[in-house]
């Protein structure tokens, strides 16, 4: 397979990391060269900061996060991957994804029909930020950012190669909110 | 922690810092402790002589020189969101060659930035020097005051704003700052609106008030702007529209008498775009300068008007085809407009590979045709160069460059030109030292007016051993003047280099020789030798905080990010100390083809920033299989762009600057005369711009070299040398 189709799946692949890529301070991989004029030369600020919030919402930072199940995220990304090549990865993406549109574009435009992705590992998952909310009757609404390391594998037919599998690993970035009740320990 | 109820995932589109636990807080007595700083001290000796007739003398001053200059840069991370950032530089100055006639202690540069997003509304503050980059049709200089960008979080729908202000004046010595205090004052702010889609809006205001100087009286100016940018697709293409409209009105003193209370419109377009479908990128620009708009920030040409259409078409064996149409009309609003039209296409890459295997290198041609109204100027111009290099064995490559250009004069005297270069690159080995060993020949014949021929040689060696460098260039050249009465001239010129680096020590040895002897007149010999010690110091920062950022610019380790697009170069593909195998993933990735290969370096012929037409090539410096420098070097020839050196520079500058904010340091010495490289070669002219990012340092800015050549550099390394050594050119790329 030629090496452009190869590293452009795996790009597409794990677009959520290449999407993202860079630091708030300087990002030069993603940034088209635009306009002649000056560029937003962004500050970094707290996360929830960047949220708008027209006001409070009553939600208070955890400061030590608790972990998510591990089932629930394995389960939540396969769905995201087993979604990938397929319409239904536009309702998995952020609104305010980068480029979201040209990624959706790219995948259904270049890739292969029968190409599948699939997750052969998640190694780990950090809650990079918590937030809690009472709502009564014992209720917490849990707002969290996880992010996922995640191994994965482009399956498809190539016409010239035959059955082709690349290995490669990507990061998912995800917001989870959770409804919980808490439960009294019993005397 | 009970069942799930909900569940709502989305990716988030901006990278996320994650703050760990605070552990380890610095030492109480060690008031430096939190502060990363980097200071460089050096000190250089230098006599210069001069024989014979002082007009032929590439050096202004004889006798001895010197001076030790400092240079601190101080950050400290106080948070994920604050940080302090210091920047200083001073020079006790006995070196007319490196501030003129002014002696003694100087502050040379200063400035302190203060950036903190987790206040109330996050800012950037700065005081001292700082590049002010609003347009190129508003201001872009750099000046000596204050700014501040404010960054309220306002952003309701995903909008972000930033607020800048900021007042200040050119940049000179600080002891003019002081006294004159009024002689040239900047004021502005702007407001810019950026979405998440990239589309954004800019409104912009600029003041300026000059003193009276000599003759010419007191004046004032203000220009104000809006400005828009909107990505679209459609129809498999991916397009960006942008424009700006500035309105000028004031008093200038261009061009030469001060006139009053004068108002026009500056008006720029463009259209940008690449196909999703087809390896195809394509623009249109249309600019239109009244003859009174003058401000005294901004970069474009007054009275003026261009029409520019390009389109790129990448084949699939890596040959890039560049076509330029452009209209430019001078002297727009008088009853005499210059019009001007060229029509150009460049080639770059493989050329002749399927001759000679691994052949690289760039085509360009250009017809262009000048004619004012009265037709006292009425010129017509064919003009073709092409250089193309080669392996000739593992260890030798061949470059060669011919060019020829036909110019038509219909109101006068017309002329031809031609000539040609023939060079090699030779890997060398010499009693444990490695290098390269490059001799060239040249011939180049000019008819018409100033008929001349010149004929060349030259020789250069860097070799390299263990801390040890050399670098060594000869060449000689007679010029024969064709017409009655002209000069014929003799011109032998070596320059020599030595260094040697030792942990936090460098030291450096420079001589030069240049004898010019002219028939008839007297002849002259010029020569130089200068000894430099430069001293590094780095104390990292303790830290205070294990503060982490999660995404260090991932992806870039696996060569997923593209080397070129459209839009140009991707530096962060060639981030010093990542593997070279990534970097030749990206670069097939983006269908550039194989590199030749100079000692060290790998040298790619592309069109690294695509609005110039000029020759671009990059060279990537591997050492144990990671990447120690990347540089791109862009040769000044003439290609019917009418572009001065400054202007070149400006674009490569406002191409880096869209993509890495203004430049954090700037130096900028001396204005540039009728001969550009008299003026670089002499130390007359300095340009360096510099960005510091976690991935190294980028500098941009006009070296000089040991073969004289003049040409236009950006480097990416860990380190450069300090800005006052003129020579940090790449000398191995020729």
């Amino acid at each position: 397979m030629p090496a452009f189709t190869r590293n452009k799946l795996i790009g597409l692949a794990t677009a959520a990391l290449v999407l993202v890529a860079g630091t708030p301070s300087m990002n030069m991989s993603e940034q088209a060269e635009a306009s002649q004029y000056r560029k937003f030369n962004r500050i970094r600020v707290p996360v929830d900061k960047k949220k708008p919030e027209a006001k409070p919402d009553g939600f208070t930072q955890v400061a030590r996060p608790i972990p998510l199940p591990r089932r629930l995220s394995e389960r939540f990304i396969k769905d995201v991957v087993r979604a990938w090549n397929t319409q239904k990865l536009n309702t998995y993406l952020a609104g305010n994804f980068n480029d979201r549109q040209r990624l959706l574009d790219t995948i259904r435009e270049d890739v292969p029909r029968d190409a599948r992705l699939r997750v052969t590992g998640v190694q780990g998952v950090d809650v990079l930020l918590q937030r809690v909310k009472g709502e009564g009757r014992g209720y917490y609404k849990v707002k969290s950012v996880a992010a996922a390391r995640v191994r994965l594998r482009i399956e498809f037919q190539d016409p010239a190669a035959g059955f082709t599998v690349i290995n490669t690993s990507g990061e998912y970035i995800f917001d989870v909110a959770l409804r919980v009740k808490r439960v009294k320990r019993q005397p | 922690m009970k069942r799930l109820l909900t569940l709502a995932a989305a990716c988030l589109a901006a990278p996320v810092p994650v703050l760990a636990e605070e552990v380890n807080g610095p030492a109480k007595s060690d008031p430096l402790a939190p502060w990363d700083i980097y200071a460089s001290s050096t000190t250089q000796v230098e006599y210069y002589d001069i024989n014979g007739a002082r007009a032929q003398s590439a050096f202004p001053f004889s006798g001895g020189h010197w001076f030790t200059e400092l240079d601190v840069q101080a950050r400290r991370q106080i948070s994920p969101y604050e940080s302090i950032k210091i920047d200083g530089a001073g020079v006790f100055n006995r070196s007319r060659y490196r501030l003129g006639a002014e002696r003694g202690a100087v502050l040379e540069r200063y400035s302190t930035t203060w950036e903190k997003g987790d206040a109330g509304i996050p800012f950037r503050a700065t005081g001292g020097d700082f590049f002010a980059d609003v347009s190129p049709r508003t201001i872009s200089r750099s000046l000596r005051g204050a700014q501040i960008d404010l960054q309220p979080q306002i952003n309701a729908d995903g909008t972000s704003v930033s607020v800048l202000a900021f007042f200040g004046r050119p940049s000179g010595l600080y002891t003019d700052f002081l006294q004159n205090t009024d002689a040239d004052l900047y004021a502005g702010a702007s407001v810019l609106l950026a979405n998440p889609d990239n589309s954004s809006a800019l409104l912009s205001f600029v003041h300026n008030t000059r003193a009276r100087a000599g003759a010419t009286a007191a004046h004032e100016q203000n220009v104000l702007s809006v400005a828009g940018e909107k990505n679209l697709y459609g129809g498999g293409q991916y397009v960006t529209i942008e424009g700006e409209a500035a309105y000028f009105t004031g008093d200038h003193t261009g061009p030469g008498t001060l006139r009053r209370d004068r108002d026009a419109l500056g008006i720029y377009a463009s259209l940008t775009g690449y196909s999703q479908e087809m390896p195809l990128n394509y623009s249109f620009l249309y600019e239109r300068y009244g003859r009174n708009f003058q401000p005294h920030g901004r970069v474009v040409s007054a009275d003026r008007e261009t029409l520019d259409a390009r389109g790129g078409w990448r084949f699939d064996n890596g040959l890039y085809l560049a076509l330029r149409a452009q209209r430019f009309r001078d002297r727009l609003e008088s009853a005499n407009t210059l019009t001007t039209y060229t029509a150009g296409a460049t080639l770059t890459g493989p050329l002749f590979a399927s001759l000679i295997s691994g052949a690289s290198g760039s085509w360009d041609s250009f017809y262009s045709r000048a004619r004012n109204q009265t037709r006292a100027t009425n010129t017509e111009t064919w003009s073709s160069r092409l250089n193309v290099q080669a392996p000739l064995n593992e260890r030798t490559s061949i470059r060669a460059g011919v060019n020829a250009q036909v110019f038509t004069n219909f109101a006068g005297r017309d002329s031809t030109s031609a000539g040609f270069t023939l060079g090699a690159d030779s890997q060398i080995e010499l009693a444990g030292w490695t290098g390269t060993l490059s001799p060239e020949v040249y011939f180049r014949d000019r008819s018409g007016l100033s008929a001349l021929s010149e004929t060349g040689a030259g020789i250069g060696f860097n070799l390299y051993k263990d801390n040890h460098s050399v670098d060594l260039n000869m060449s000689t050249g007679y010029q024969n003047a064709r017409t009655n009465g002209g000069t014929d001239n003799v011109v032998h010129d070596v320059i020599g280099r030595y260094r040697y680096r030792h942990d936090i020590h460098t030291f450096g040895l420079e001589g030069e020789v240049h004898t010019r002897a002219p028939q008839p007149g007297a002849n002259g010999q010029a020569y130089r030798i200068a000894a430099f010690y430069t001293v590094e110091l780095h104390k990292p920062a303790r830290r205070e905080s294990t503060g982490r950022f999660l995404y260090d610019e991932p992806g870039l380790e696996t060569g997923n990010v593209l080397l070129t697009g459209p839009d140009g170069i991707n530096l962060a593909a060639l981030r010093p100390g990542l593997p070279f195998g990534s970097v030749q993933q990206s670069v097939a990735a983006s269908g550039v083809t194989d590199p030749t290969r100079i000692g060290a370096l790998r040298v790619y012929e592309l069109a690294a920033f695509p609005r110039l037409s000029q020759r671009q090539r990059l060279a990537v410096e591997e050492r144990g299989g990671r990447v120690v420098r990347a540089v791109i070097a862009i040769d000044l020839a003439l290609t019917g762009n009418r572009d001065s050196i400054e202007r070149t520079l400006a674009r490569v500058r406002e191409s880096l600057s869209r993509r890495l904010g203004p430049p954090g340091r700037s130096f900028e010495e001396g204005a540039f005369t009728a001969t550009p490289a008299d003026d670089i070669n002499s130390g007359r002219v300095v340009r360096i711009y510099e960005w510091r990012t976690p991935g190294g340092i980028i500098r941009l800015g006009l070296p000089r070299r040991t073969d004289r050549a003049i040409r236009i550099e950006v480097h990416y390394a860990k380190s450069m040398t300090p800005p006052a050594n003129p020579f940090w050119s790449l000398n191995d790329l020729r």
